[in-house]
């Protein structure tokens, strides 16, 4: 228990030292502090609009930390969330616009199956890689992060494209694979992108909990991040389970499509992520790794996100930019809290 | 090929070549170097804000490197003394420079996009394009030659015995890693002095990941790194010339050639050709 | 110098780590050119006083000597320059490097010298020539054989002008040919003005090598003589603090009849080259020894016995009558095998999780530790494993506390009762005592025999031939990859039985 409180400390404790170096900066350059502080609670939390936009934001958030942390307690480093997400969100609107009359109580279910298959699939390539081919997944997926991109751009110039517009993004999918047209969390936020997607998002990272702490897969699963060879020699095939949790971090990054597409905007919009897949990164560390504590540091990293939107008209010298200044700031803090306290257990 | 798109090759090659032998110092010594990305950014940025205040590339050149070493070795602290994850300080860097810039910016120029642009006599004309030749010779005699490259690369195959020979291992990694930053600063001051006029928004695009991969295609080895940089310039250039280009009635998926390099890193590093070994110590902690 | 004539001298030197005295009063003397054994068991202070001595950690109290002067290191850099040098018992040798490299690495010198190869390589043939080392140059050091490797180590320290030289264990992974070699060796530099220090646990080396000998207990001095005139016995006394028994349990049951393990022309794949074709059988109710040097394929066995359908090449593996050949190892597992992992850190436990989660790893998924057939029953987990803390008299006992903070031979008997849990048909124990301390070592040896008592088959892989000696009612010994003799208890014969390791004949 005293650990799980230490942890807790040290999170608090680096989230503090980053926010406050944020917004000293922001001092720097000219701004009050508390002013910039209140814009961005005021922005994030402000109206039902705000919540319900900060809710969209902090939703994916949720999947791509889960999706770092699965992978993380495996004994892997997934960074590419980012590729798995892009090409699961394509190929979940692509599904859907390819079977476009499919009946309302399953299609939605079909464009995220079709999604987290995807994602499953780009995430376990690295896994593969790793195990059968002993080649860092670090690269790998930083590799697989660029082919994807390049790959979603290409597909969605030469087939997806919605002749209507400029923007490189695909036609609107039909009705009964949106959610909002019976969504009872959209209502709650009228024009907001909000959607069921964030209580879905918040039972699967308990499912995840679960699966980790309660289940002998994920005691498995945990064993090969923990020591590998130890787990090996007690009879855990650990190459095939370390593929399954890239293909489970992919799937769950793959879930991201659930907010975006098919709960929020209803199709495919090319660059639509400003980087979940890296600012999961970050959701992970903070919450080191708990898939509860994931919840709120992704609700954090959200309300940052959407909280900074306003700065650029309502601050004097500060831009929207301060809240990656802020997130860099964050994780590197606590990190580096995570050091003090490796440095305390050493000789 | 024509001489045109030789130099084209060699242009893009250019910010490659420089981080990538930054980058091997780095890894080399032991210190995955995700933040090269970032220092890159840093390098753009400082390169141009001082050409613009001295008008003169050469200081704005030497400004870059500078300030390159000095933010390597704020990497290096966090990674060293601090004692946090190389991917997670890395990523962490890479997103403070991303955002960090723009801010500066704002203060500097009163806008978030870049700098003002440079006028043509405060650019380089080819100075880059064949002093980071120089620099490869450089980092390759230096490991292969001088006694602290001996020590770069033992601190990257195994610390304990640099340290039992009374040589401090995080000193020899600050050194590979600071001078790491100064390398790939050079690497994104080419970008904005040489290349372009000026430092825009997100200019680097991903080529400090570019240079990871090419170092790795490279065997972390100089020779091959420098080969493995061409050949990613080649790529680069080759989808810039079939851009819109036609052949047999169809149109060339300038994107798809994109891959090829991304691809070519993971084959190699898959082992399916020949077999690429990273140094032993190589993300290790002291 | 002085009017005593030691080359170094300890005095009052006390170290202590947290709660643990690791060093109290320690104080002896070396004579300059002599070979100076420091005995005791695992952690009895040997190798704490050494790194004391080399500057690695800082005495609490105490004075250090070295040609007569008091010194004061700040760190092994200060030991180095004054003339001491060190070779561990983990090598720090750069593996992609070759040794003209290491050496020249070792030598130091200023940083951004240019390295002159040519010299180095001249200096280090005529070094070798001199001590009669030899070591292949240009090729990188991982792919010499540990002997090479061992002699470059000490090429090092010569290279340096080092008089003063300090060897841990360095026997612990010779073969006995390659022992005699090193041996001469060092006669050879202690003969030439050179003093040195063997760090070792095996008392017949030290009657056979060193001049004088000091013997640790419990963090102290016990004693320190001249090696002329003492045995093996006496200093084993010494070193333990009682007699030592060479008992080995009594009147025996004979095993029985049926067979638990079967190895016909067993062929390991290609990775495992160092393993050749086994054929072997393990009965029921019986221990089976394997002696040997490590690295003669022990690990291998064990992999391709622990992994057969990823190792194992053709040939018939049988376990309990059936053929296993293509299980994996879960199944195995299932299928009644039990194993104490060679290496306890890295293979056996998972040191940074608790007791209670280093007792289920392995059992995971039995139908005991499950509810809904989903779910992991930590009801039931908590009670087995109190039960086991106490039968196995496991400290601390709370399911809690996290594996990495218990002793070694904590950790080992968390491993035995979690292993024999499962009241295994079949065990294989790799160094089942290796890192652990006396009592802890006898209770392990008991449970062994427990097993063997209750109709199981043991099959004991060790590098302590007393052991296997003490425990096995078969032997065999393993020599590059091949069985080379099998002895029955009644024929056991110490000598005959390390010939054969060695390589040689019986």
């Amino acid at each position: 228990m005293s650990r799980f409180l230490q942890s807790l400390l040290r999170s608090f404790l680096g989230l503090a030292l980053g926010i406050g170096l944020g917004l000293l900066l922001a001092y720097v350059q000219g701004d009050s502090p508390l002013h910039v502080l209140s814009v961005i609670v005021k922005s994030a939390f402000g109206s039902t609009f705000d919540i319900g936009t900060t809710l969209f934001y902090a939703t994916p958030l949720i999947f791509t930390g889960l999706s770092v942390a699965v992978a993380f307690h495996a004994g892997l480093f997934n960074i590419g969330a980012e590729g798995q997400l892009n090409l699961a969100a394509l190929a979940c609107s692509a599904a859907a616009l390819a079977v476009p009359s499919l009946p309302g109580w399953i299609a939605p279910f079909f464009a995220l199956g079709c999604g987290c298959l995807m994602g499953a699939f780009w995430g376990w390539i690295p896994g593969w890689l790793r195990t059968r081919r002993g080649s860092h997944e670090v690269i790998n997926t930083i590799m697989l992060n660029f082919i994807s991109a390049a790959l979603v751009s290409w597909a969605i110039t030469a087939y997806w494209q919605n002749p209507e517009v400029q923007n490189p993004e695909t036609k609107m999918l039909g009705e009964n694979y949106f959610l909002r047209s019976w969504d009872p969390v959209a209502r709650l936020f009228g024009d907001a992108p909000a959607s069921l997607a964030f209580p879905l998002a918040v039972f699967v990272a308990v499912l995840i909990w679960v699966f980790l702490w309660r289940t002998p897969w994920g005691f498995e699963l945990r064993a090969c991040g923990t020591n590998e060879k130890a787990a090996a020699t007690a009879g855990i095939d650990v190459a095939r389970t370390r593929q399954w949790a890239m293909a489970l971090a992919g799937a769950l990054a793959g879930c991201v499509a659930l907010g975006e597409i098919l709960g929020g905007v209803g199709k495919f919009r090319l660059g639509f992520s400003p980087e979940y897949g890296f600012i999961g990164i970050a959701v992970a560390l903070l919450a080191r790794n708990h898939p509860i504590g994931i919840i709120f540091s992704a609700l954090l990293f959200g309300a940052l996100h959407k909280g900074a939107a306003d700065l650029d008209i309502e601050t004097e010298h500060v831009t929207r930019d301060l809240s990656l200044v802020i997130q860099a700031l964050v994780i590197l803090c606590v990190a580096l809290a995570g050091a003090w306290k490796g440095r305390g257990s050493r000789r | 090929m024509t001489y045109d798109f030789i130099l084209s090759v060699l242009r893009m090659a250019t910010p490659l070549l420089f981080a990538a032998m930054g980058g091997l110092l780095s890894e080399r010594s032991g210190v995955i170097n995700i933040a090269l990305e970032g220092l890159m950014l840093v390098g753009a940025f400082v390169a141009a804000v001082a050409t613009l205040h001295w008008g003169s590339p050469a200081y704005g050149f030497l400004a870059a490197g500078a300030a390159g070493f000095f933010a390597g070795l704020f990497y290096a602290f966090t990674v060293i003394h601090g004692r946090a994850g190389q991917i997670v300080a890395g990523t962490a860097f890479n997103l403070l420079a991303v955002g960090l810039i723009p801010l500066l910016l704002k203060m500097l120029y009163d806008s978030t996009g870049g700098t003002p642009a440079l006028p043509a006599e405060q650019r380089f004309q080819y100075f880059p394009l064949w002093f980071v030749f120089v620099v490869g010779a450089m980092v390759w005699l230096f490991i292969t030659k001088i006694r602290a490259g001996l020590w770069v690369s033992v601190a990257g195959e195994n610390p304990d015995s640099l340290d039992a020979a009374g040589v401090s291992v995080a000193k020899v990694r600050y050194f590979a890693v600071g001078a790491s930053g100064m390398l790939a600063a050079l690497g994104g001051a080419s970008l904005s002095i040489f290349l372009a006029s000026g430092y825009s928004r997100n200019m680097v695009a991903g080529r400090g990941f570019m240079a990871l991969a090419a170092l790795i295609l490279g065997k972390w080895r100089p020779p091959l790194a420098v080969l493995a940089c061409l050949f990613f310039g080649l790529t680069e250039a080759l989808q810039i010339r079939l851009q819109g280009a036609v052949v047999g009635g169809m149109t060339v998926p300038a994107q798809l050639v994109q891959i090829i390099p991304y691809f070519a890193t993971i084959v190699v590093l898959a082992g399916f050709v020949g077999q690429a070994k990273p140094p032993k110590a190589l993300g290790r902690a002291l | 110098m002085q009017k005593n004539s030691s080359q170094i001298e300890l005095r009052g030197i006390r170290k202590v780590f947290g709660e643990v005295v690791a060093n109290e009063d320690v104080s002896f003397s070396v004579r300059k050119g002599s070979i100076h054994a420091i005995v005791g068991e695992n952690g009895a202070g040997k190798s704490t006083a050494m790194k004391v001595l080399y500057g690695q950690y800082a005495p609490d109290a105490g004075e250090i000597f070295v040609g007569g002067e008091k010194v004061s290191w700040r760190s092994p850099a200060d030991a180095i320059a004054a003339g001491l040098g060190m070779v561990h018992q983990h090598f720090m040798l750069a593996g992609c490097h070759d040794a003209v490299d290491n050496v020249m690495l070792a030598a130091g010198g200023s940083a951004f010298g240019v390295l002159d190869y040519k010299n180095a390589r001249v200096r280090l043939e005529s070094l070798m020539k001199e001590f009669h080392m030899e070591a292949r140059l240009g090729v990188p050091v991982d792919r010499l054989s540990v002997g090479e490797q061992q002699r470059i180590e000490i090429l090092k320290l010569l290279y340096r002008d080092s008089s003063i030289l300090i060897l841990d264990e360095p026997t612990a992974v010779l073969a006995p040919s390659e022992i005699d070699a090193l041996f001469a060796t060092l006669r050879g530099m202690a003969a030439s003005g050179k003093t040195i220090l063997i760090i070792t646990h095996k008392l017949k080396e030290v009657i056979a090598l060193a001049d004088a000998v000091t013997v640790f207990r419990a963090g102290r001095v016990v004693g320190e003589r001249p090696v002329k005139g003492s045995t093996v016995s006496e200093l084993a006394s010494l070193m333990v603090g009682r007699n030592v028994s060479f008992d080995t349990g009594g009147e025996r049951q004979p095993p029985g009849s049926d067979l638990v393990l079967e190895l016909r022309a067993a062929q390991p794949v290609k990775k495992l080259e160092r393993l050749g074709s086994m054929s072997f059988r393990l009965h029921a109710g019986e221990i089976l020894g394997v002696a040997g040097v490590e690295g003669n394929g022990q690990t291998e066995l064990i992999q391709l016995l622990l992994h057969p359908r990823e190792n194992l090449e053709s040939g018939l593996y049988s376990l309990l009558g059936n053929s296993v050949a293509g299980l994996r190892s879960r199944e195995l597992r299932d299928a009644g095998l039990a194993l104490f992992p060679e290496d306890r850190l890295n293979e056996a436990l998972l040191l940074s999780e608790s007791c209670e989660d280093n007792f289920l790893l392995g059992h995971q998924r039995d139908s005991g530790y499950r509810r809904q057939g989903v779910l992991l029953d930590r009801f039931s987990l908590r009670a087995d494993f109190a039960r086991a803390a106490e039968e196995f008299d496991i400290r601390p006992g709370t399911p809690q506390a996290i594996a990495g903070t218990l002793s070694g031979g904590n950790q080992q008997k968390l491993v035995v009762a979690r292993e024999l849990a499962s009241r295994p048909r079949f065990l294989l124990a790799a160094q089942p005592t290796r890192g652990v301390d006396i009592v802890a070592i006898e209770s392990i040896h008991a449970r062994i025999l427990e097993l063997r008592q209750s109709g199981s088959g043991v099959l004991l892989i060790s590098s302590e031939l007393d052991e296997v000696l003490k425990l096995s009612d078969r032997l065999l010994v393993l020599y590059r990859g091949r069985v080379v003799g099998s002895f029955l208890r009644k024929e056991f014969d110490e000598k005959k039985i390390g010939l054969l390791m060695a390589g040689g004949h019986a």
